[in-house]
């Protein structure tokens, strides 16, 4: 058990070091960084003074080795456009971002594990057409496009919801919507198979056998051991939600990392798209390395394995 | 157990029938395939060809003028017109982005597989990394170094669809490594590249062509969010998100700006994601819990 979480652990750790060093490497793809951080109309003195500000006239390997010491240090660099450090940016910002994916990913949840359930257990009936059709059409739509026709729907048509901006509970609803179609879809489907996969299982046979009420059946024995795959995919998905996160923010002005780092985009603040690229993704594995260590606490059969 | 659970008839997915299913994605393709391939006959004035005194007309069928069937946007350019024409570049940027990505992904997955050892771990932590980025994080990222333009943001999308084939086919190739074909081939001394392009390569390229459909659908997506956040495509160049971006500013007066470019988007994806299923239930069960 120790074995495998140390295992686990300096995997990520790997990860997390490979995603600095590639997005160190991005901003060199261009050749001078420099002239892609610049404004298009910066006299070749701005430019050149940015590049020595910057550190960026130093050999490659060295710019690379005080990169990496600065994010060890917890320094991300200073914002071009706001002139503050980058990890007091994203530390303004993160809590919503992670407020909205979370509502989002609370929201996928609490809808696609009963409408999977139920779909399996009345598999091929009405609902569970709609249900299937339902998650096909999910998994087509652009959430953008999605947020806009909400926006048109609750905010200028029917004025019920507040569509721009943070503020009480009802301000999360139709981002946290929006963001939650990104894996109601998929979620439902995994929800739906897996459950069909257990219920055909002996053991489920025997609960039956020894007259167990059939909500002890479906929770106790059917989700319990259909949700490792479920586990893995919401694990999974977390990066998805992240990412659709910067495109819920940007349609909602949530002032979250997702909006910082489009604005960020048109201020040619690299510091802040690199910043937050590797704050995402070190959340992103981070959470994974949880799911992974969660398996071998909550089935015995990995513990067995690993 | 799991052989005869994946073959019983529970566990698929297309209760309207299969073949129902799939012609109703190739008809919808279809259908906006021959819009954008015929864009030039039907509306020969172009996408850009600017109606001031129109502008912001509502459809046709919503009492505007029978000239703009869906309407016109600010400059009072023919939304119709902009969603053929937007076709042909999404449409074309979700096939091109794939036909890059995949060969790519494809000989990482080739080697890391067949060579095994330090290459494949080194190549498939590469492919971790990578898959530890968000994707749209990721294509801003490189959008923002590589500057816009089509061709920049075809670059971008493409770098960001290879580790996905790479790890498909890294699997498929340790399983394909340990079959008699392959020992015969070795056997009969047969160079390495050619046991890896004669004899590996087709036999591991089912779950590619599978993942390759519905990666068709994601880049387009993918091209449609970047447009929209106006990362993508310049101004003249014209994209279902190029048309969604130009009409969230107009969401409560002109609605149709932004209705019909997201329809179209839902239309064709839905299509592709439609065929990729029949493709994966005929070629590949296996895949229905992966893709």
């Amino acid at each position: 058990m120790i074995g495998f979480v140390g295992r686990r652990l300096f995997q990520g750790l790997v990860t997390v070091l490979g995603v600095a060093v590639f997005v160190f490497v991005l901003l060199h793809l261009s050749g001078d960084p420099a002239l892609v951080m610049s404004s298009p109309d910066a006299t070749p003195a701005q430019i050149e003074q940015l590049r020595t500000s910057m550190g960026l006239d130093q050999p490659l390997y060295l710019q690379l080795a005080i990169y990496l010491k600065s994010i060890f240090l917890g320094d991300l660099h200073q914002s071009l456009r706001f002139n503050r450090p980058v990890v007091d940016l994203i530390a303004e910002r993160l809590p919503n971002t992670i407020e909205l994916t979370v509502a989002a990913m609370v929201l996928a949840v609490v809808v696609a594990i009963p409408a999977g359930v139920i779909a399996a257990i009345r598999r091929n009936s009405l609902f569970d057409r709609i249900m299937v059709a339902g998650a096909m059409a999910g998994q087509a739509i652009p959430i953008f496009w999605l947020g806009l026709v909400l926006i048109l729907i609750f905010g200028v048509k029917l004025k019920i919801l507040p569509v721009y901006g943070q503020g009480g509970l009802d301000h999360l609803i139709l981002p946290a919507i929006t963001l939650a179609t990104i894996v109601i879809g998929r979620l439902t489907r995994m929800v739906r198979s897996s459950m069909l996969e257990v219920l055909n299982q002996d053991f489920v046979r025997t609960a039956r056998a020894k007259g167990l009420s059939e909500t002890r059946v479906l929770v106790l024995h059917g989700l319990r051991n259909a949700s490792m795959p479920i586990i893995t995919l919401l694990g999974l998905q977390l990066a998805q939600l992240l990412g659709g996160a910067v495109v819920t923010e940007s349609v909602f002005a949530w002032p979250g990392v997702g909006s910082l780092v489009v604005e960020a985009v048109f201020n040619r603040d690299f510091p802040v798209v690199q910043g937050v690229t590797l704050v995402v993704s070190t959340i992103f594995v981070v959470v994974n390395m949880l799911v992974d260590i969660s398996y071998v606490a909550l089935d015995p059969r990995v513990r067995l394995e690993s | 157990m799991n052989g005869v659970a994946l073959a019983s008839p529970a566990r698929r997915w297309c209760w309207f029938g299969s073949s129902w299913l799939v012609i109703f994605g190739a008809l919808l393709l279809g259908a906006m395939v021959l819009l954008a391939i015929f864009a030039g006959y039907i509306l020969p004035r172009g996408p850009n060809r600017m109606d001031l005194a129109h502008h912001l007309a509502p459809p046709a069928f919503l009492g505007g003028f029978s000239a703009h069937w869906l309407g016109t946007d600010a400059l009072g350019r023919d939304i119709f017109a902009r969603l053929i024409y937007g076709a042909r570049i999404s449409l074309t940027v979700g096939l091109v982005c794939v036909t890059i990505a995949a060969p790519i992904g494809i000989a990482v997955g080739l080697v890391a597989g067949y060579v095994g050892g330090r290459t494949s771990d080194v190549l498939m932590r590469l492919v971790d990394i990578q898959l530890a980025i968000p994707t749209i994080l990721l294509a801003i990222a490189l959008v923002t170094v590589l500057g816009p333009g089509l061709e920049n943001v075809i670059v971008a999308l493409s770098v960001t669809g290879w580790p996905t084939y790479a790890r498909l086919i890294r699997s498929e190739t340790l399983v394909a490594i340990r079959q008699g074909y392959v020992e015969a081939a070795r056997a009969a001394g047969a160079s390495h590249a050619r046991i890896i392009l004669r004899h590996i390569l087709p036999n591991t390229l089912t779950p590619v062509i599978v993942f390759g459909t519905f990666a068709v659908s994601d880049m387009i997506i993918l091209e449609a969010t970047l447009s929209f956040l106006g990362l993508g495509v310049p101004p003249r160049v014209v994209t279902w998100g190029s048309i969604l971006n130009d009409g969230r500013l107009y969401l409560e007066t002109a609605w149709w700006i932004t209705l019909f470019p997201g329809l179209a988007i839902f239309v064709s994806v839905l299509g592709i994601n439609l065929i990729g299923d029949h493709l994966r239930d005929r070629l590949d069960p296996r895949l229905r819990d992966v893709l």
